[in-house]
C-alpha cells in the first residue's frame, strides 16, 4: 500500500510524488494505482532508457540528451494481489497504454476490473483508468460491508465506472468525448459450501472474462469458458461508456464453478490472437508448464501478444480460486 | 511586456527507419504581463541617395527623396533616437550635424526636416559607406530596436565589394535594415544580400511618387516594435542534424547560416525585433536518430530566447510506426510552405534563365511558378508573373514568355518571389 501522510494530509504517490486527496485510490498526475504494486520503484529514478543519462536528464518525461521519451508508468505496469495478478501493456504499435486494470479483495471475494480506452477518442486512457477503478472501488466497499446482492453492487460500480468516464473533458475540435469498455468480476465462494465459486460478470464492449479450468476428461489440459459475450457490430463495439454512450446499463451473467479454476480477464490485445475460448485454452495449457505464478502467466500471455505483433495494448488479469 | 506563443504543425509519425522530421512552428508575438511596462528604445536611421544620379528625371527623384524622408521624420514617435544619413561615395551627417543620434520632439523634427529640404545630389554611391556611418551612430545599443531604412538608385559602383561585405558584417546584430531600390539603374543581388544578413526586406520603389508613402510605412513599422534580440532556439538531440531553419511567412528567409551555438545541443536562430500581434511562420527539418517502431523521440524543443532569457513554448516529436496509413501522410502546412519555397526557387531560376537567353527553361520555371502560386491562392505573385509571361492555363502551368517586359516589373518580381501567403483554411 501506499505511503499514508499525517492525519488530513494528502497520500504522496510512491511513483511520482505527488500529493494527492487522503482518500485517493490512484495518483491523478502518473496515474498509478495505490492499491497495486508498482514494480521497482526507485526514488533517483531509473537512467534513460535509451542512452543511460541520469535520471536528472529527464525534462518532462523525455531525456534531455537523446530526446527520447521515457516509459511511462502505465506502459508496462504490474499489479499483484496475493495470488490474483494483473498486467497491461502498450503493446508494440500503439504510442500509449490506453487499457487499465483495477484489482481488488473483499473477505474472500476477489474484484477484477478491466477497460479499454478507445483510441478513436480523446483522452481514452484517463476513461479506462477512472472507470476501472471507480467501479473496483465500488464493489470493494459492497462486499467489505457485507452486501449479498452482488448484481446490484455490480449496477452501482457500472453507474460509478460511467460517472467518472464521462467527466473526461473532450479535446475542442477532437475526435469525441473519450470511450472505453469495460467488464468487472467478482468471484465468491460459495458461503453454504467453499468448494463452489460463484462468478458474477458485468460488461459493455468487447473485453472479456474467462473461467479456466482443468479438463474433467484430461487431467493435463484445460478448458475455458467466456462469461461474457462480445457488444460488437462488426468490427466496431456496439456498447461502451463515456460521455457520448447511450444506454450504459451493463450486461449481467452468472455462474457457478468447481473451485480450483481460474479467472482469466483481458482485452481485445490478447483476446484477437485467440478468439475461440478453446484457443485460449491451449496457449495457456502450453504456458502454464513455464509459468509458476498467477504473475508469470499474465506476463506469458503479454509477451505473447507481443510476439504475435502486439498490435493493440493488452491486458490480462488472472485470479485463482 | 511582449510574450511568445507558438504552434507546431507537423506529422509526428515515421516510417520505421525514418530520421527525417519536418515541422511548421507559428510564433506569434502578443501583449502579455504587465502592459504599463516600456518596450524597448526605439533607434530609426534613414540613409538616403544622394548621388548624382538622383537628379535624373529633371529632379523628381531628389524632391521625391526630400519629402519622403521629411515624412519619415514626421512619423517619430516623440523620444525615438534618430539621424539622417546623406549617402553617396561617402556617408554625410544630414541631421543631426554633431554626428550622434538625437531624440526624437517637436523640435528636432522640425530641424530634421529643414536640413532633408536642403538635400542636393552629387557624387558616387558606396553603401557600405553609409551602413559604416549607422553602425558608428548605434554602437554600444544593444538593447535598442534599432532601424535603417537605406535608399538607393544605384549600384554600389564607387567601393570594392569587399567593403561593403565587410560592413554587412559589422552590422550584423546592430541594428535591421529594409532595402529599397529606386527606379531600375540598382542591383537586387546587393541590396537583397543586406536586408537578408540585417534581418529586413528588399523591395523596388518603380515611380519617385511611390517613395512617400513607402517611406511612411517602414517607419511605421519601427514605431510599432515592442522588443528586440528575439532569438529562436532549438534544442535537437544529440546525433542529429538541423538540415535547415527558414523563415516561411510573410517571406522565406533562410537562417540555417545564422545558427549561434548556445551549448553542446542548442542554437540561436536570430529573429530580430517584433511587435505585438506580429506572427511568423517556420519550418525547420531536423535529421534525428531512428527508434523502434513504437518509440518516441523529442525532435526539438522550441524556445523563444529574448536578450538570451528562453521561454519553451512548443514540442517537435518523433513516432515511431509501421501504419503506413499514418506515416506517409504529409502535414498541410508542411507541404504548403515546402510549395511556396519552390516557387521562389522556380522564378528566380526562370528569370536568371531568361536573361541568360535560356528560353526552354525559363517557360518550364516560370510555368511551374504559376502553377504553384496558382495552387496556393498566392495571387499577388501570380499578379507579377502575368507581367512576365501570358499565362495559357494556370492549372497546368502553360505560359509563354512576353516578348516585351518592363524592366520594373522583372525586378519587382524578382524582389518579391519569396513573398508567401499563408495555408487558406476552409470556412
Amino acid at each position: 500500500m501506499t505511503t499514508i501522510g499525517p492525519e488530513g494530509a494528502g497520500q504522496t504517490c510512491p511513483v511520482c510524488a505527488e500529493v494527492g486527496a487522503p482518500d485517493a485510490s490512484w495518483c491523478e498526475a502518473c496515474g498509478a494505482d495505490f492499491a497495486g504494486r508498482h514494480g521497482a520503484v526507485d526514488i533517483d529514478g531509473p537512467p534513460c532508457v535509451d542512452c543511460g543519462a541520469d535520471h536528472g536528464e529527464i525534462m518532462e518525461g523525455y531525456c534531455s540528451i537523446c530526446g527520447r521519451k521515457q516509459p511511462a508508468e502505465r506502459d508496462h505496469l504490474v499489479i499483484v494481489d496475493g495470488d490474483t495478478a494483473a498486467v497491461t501493456d502498450r503493446g508494440k504499435r500503439h504510442h500509449q497504454n490506453e487499457d487499465h486494470v483495477a484489482i481488488g479483495r473483499a473477505g474472500d471475494s476477489i474484484v477484477v476490473v478491466v477497460c479499454d480506452g478507445v483510441s478513436t477518442t480523446d483522452f481514452p486512457e484517463q476513461a479506462s483508468l477512472g472507470a476501472a477503478t471507480a467501479a473496483r472501488d465500488v464493489l470493494v466497499e459492497r462486499l467489505d460491508a457485507g452486501s449479498t446482492d452482488i448484481e446490484a453492487a455490480l449496477v452501482d460500480a457500472i453507474a460509478s465506472a460511467q460517472g467518472h468516464a464521462a467527466l473526461v473533458e473532450a479535446k475542442p475540435g477532437g475526435e469525441g468525448p473519450a470511450s472505453t469498455t469495460i467488464v468487472a468480476t467478482v468471484l465468491r465462494p460459495e458461503p453454504s459450501d467453499l468448494s463452489i465459486i460463484g462468478s458474477w460478470t458485468a460488461w459493455l464492449g468487447d473485453s472479456r472474462a474467462y473461467w479456466v479450468h482443468a479438463d474433467p476428461n484430461d487431467e493435463l489440459s484445460l478448458v475455458a469458458t467466456q462469461l461474457t459475450v462480445d457488444d460488437v457490430i462488426g468490427p466496431s463495439i456496439s456498447r461502451w461508456l463515456g460521455a457520448d454512450a447511450g444506454d450504459t446499463a451493463p450486461s449481467l451473467a452468472r455462474f457457478e464453478h468447481d473451485a480450483g479454476g481460474r479467472l482469466v480477464s483481458c482485452s481485445d490485445g490478447l483476446w484477437k490472437y485467440v478468439p475461440e475460448a478453446a484457443d485460449l485454452a491451449e496457449l495457456i495449457t502450453r504456458l502454464d508448464s513455464e509459468a509458476g505464478s498467477s504473475l508469470d502467466l499474465a506476463e506469458a500471455l503479454i509477451s505473447f501478444s507481443n510476439a504475435q505483433g502486439g498490435h493493440d495494448n493488452i491486458t490480462v488479469a488472472i485470479a485463482p480460486t | 511586456m511582449t510574450q511568445f506563443n507558438a504552434s507546431v504543425f507537423q506529422n509526428e509519425y515515421l516510417p520505421e527507419g525514418g530520421n527525417v522530421v519536418d515541422a511548421v512552428v507559428t510564433v506569434t508575438a502578443v501583449e502579455g504581463g504587465d502592459v504599463s511596462e516600456k518596450h524597448e528604445p526605439i533607434i530609426e536611421i534613414i540613409a538616403v541617395d544622394v548621388s548624382g544620379s538622383m537628379n535624373e528625371d529633371d529632379g523628381a527623384k531628389i524632391r521625391a527623396a526630400r519629402t519622403a524622408t521629411q515624412v519619415a521624420i514626421e512619423t517619430l514617435d516623440d523620444g525615438v533616437l534618430f539621424a539622417v544619413i546623406a549617402g553617396n561615395h561617402e556617408a554625410k551627417m544630414l541631421y543631426p550635424p554633431h554626428g550622434q543620434l538625437v531624440e526624437s520632439s517637436k523640435t528636432t523634427r522640425a530641424e530634421a526636416q529643414k536640413a532633408a529640404s536642403r538635400i542636393h545630389a552629387d557624387g558616387g554611391t558606396a553603401i557600405g559607406s553609409w551602413l559604416r556611418g549607422a553602425a558608428e551612430l548605434v554602437q554600444g545599443r544593444t538593447d535598442s530596436v534599432a532601424h535603417v531604412i537605406l535608399l538607393t538608385d544605384g549600384r554600389n559602383e564607387h567601393e570594392e565589394p569587399w567593403e561593403l561585405d565587410a560592413a554587412i558584417a559589422q552590422s550584423v546584430g546592430l541594428f535591421e535594415c529594409d532595402c529599397r531600390g529606386l527606379g531600375i539603374n540598382w542591383e537586387p543581388n546587393e541590396l537583397r544580400k543586406i536586408s537578408n544578413a540585417l534581418l529586413g526586406t528588399t523591395d523596388i520603389i518603380a515611380h519617385p511618387s511611390e517613395m512617400e508613402a513607402e517611406f511612411r510605412a517602414l517607419a511605421q513599422k519601427t514605431m510599432a516594435k515592442q522588443v528586440t534580440n528575439v532569438a529562436l532556439r532549438l534544442w535537437t538531440p544529440k546525433g542529429s542534424t538541423i538540415e535547415f531553419v527558414r523563415q516561411v511567412s510573410p517571406s522565406v528567409e533562410e537562417l540555417s547560416d545564422k545558427a549561434v551555438a548556445v551549448d553542446a545541443l542548442s542554437n540561436d536562430f536570430p529573429l530580430g525585433s517584433w511587435a505585438d500581434g506580429e506572427s511568423r511562420d517556420y519550418h525547420v527539418r531536423i535529421l534525428i536518430p531512428t527508434g523502434a517502431v513504437g518509440d518516441e523521440r523529442l525532435a526539438a524543443r522550441v524556445m523563444l530566447a529574448v536578450n538570451n532569457q528562453a521561454e519553451p513554448v512548443a514540442l517537435v516529436r518523433a513516432v515511431w510506426t509501421n501504419d503506413d496509413a499514418l506515416s506517409t501522410r504529409i502535414n498541410r502546412e508542411v507541404a504548403h510552405y515546402t510549395g511556396q519555397a519552390e516557387l521562389a526557387d522556380a522564378i528566380a531560376t526562370g528569370l536568371a534563365a531568361r536573361q541568360s537567353g535560356n528560353e526552354k527553361e525559363a517557360t518550364m520555371k516560370l510555368g511551374r511558378a504559376v502553377q504553384i502560386a496558382h495552387e496556393a491562392g498566392n495571387e499577388g505573385t501570380v499578379r507579377l508573373l502575368q507581367k512576365v509571361v501570358d499565362v495559357e492555363d494556370p492549372k497546368t502551368g502553360t505560359v509563354r514568355l512576353k516578348r516585351s517586359v518592363e524592366v520594373a516589373d522583372e525586378m519587382a518580381l524578382d524582389v518579391r518571389s519569396t513573398r508567401t501567403v499563408r495555408v487558406q483554411r476552409e470556412g
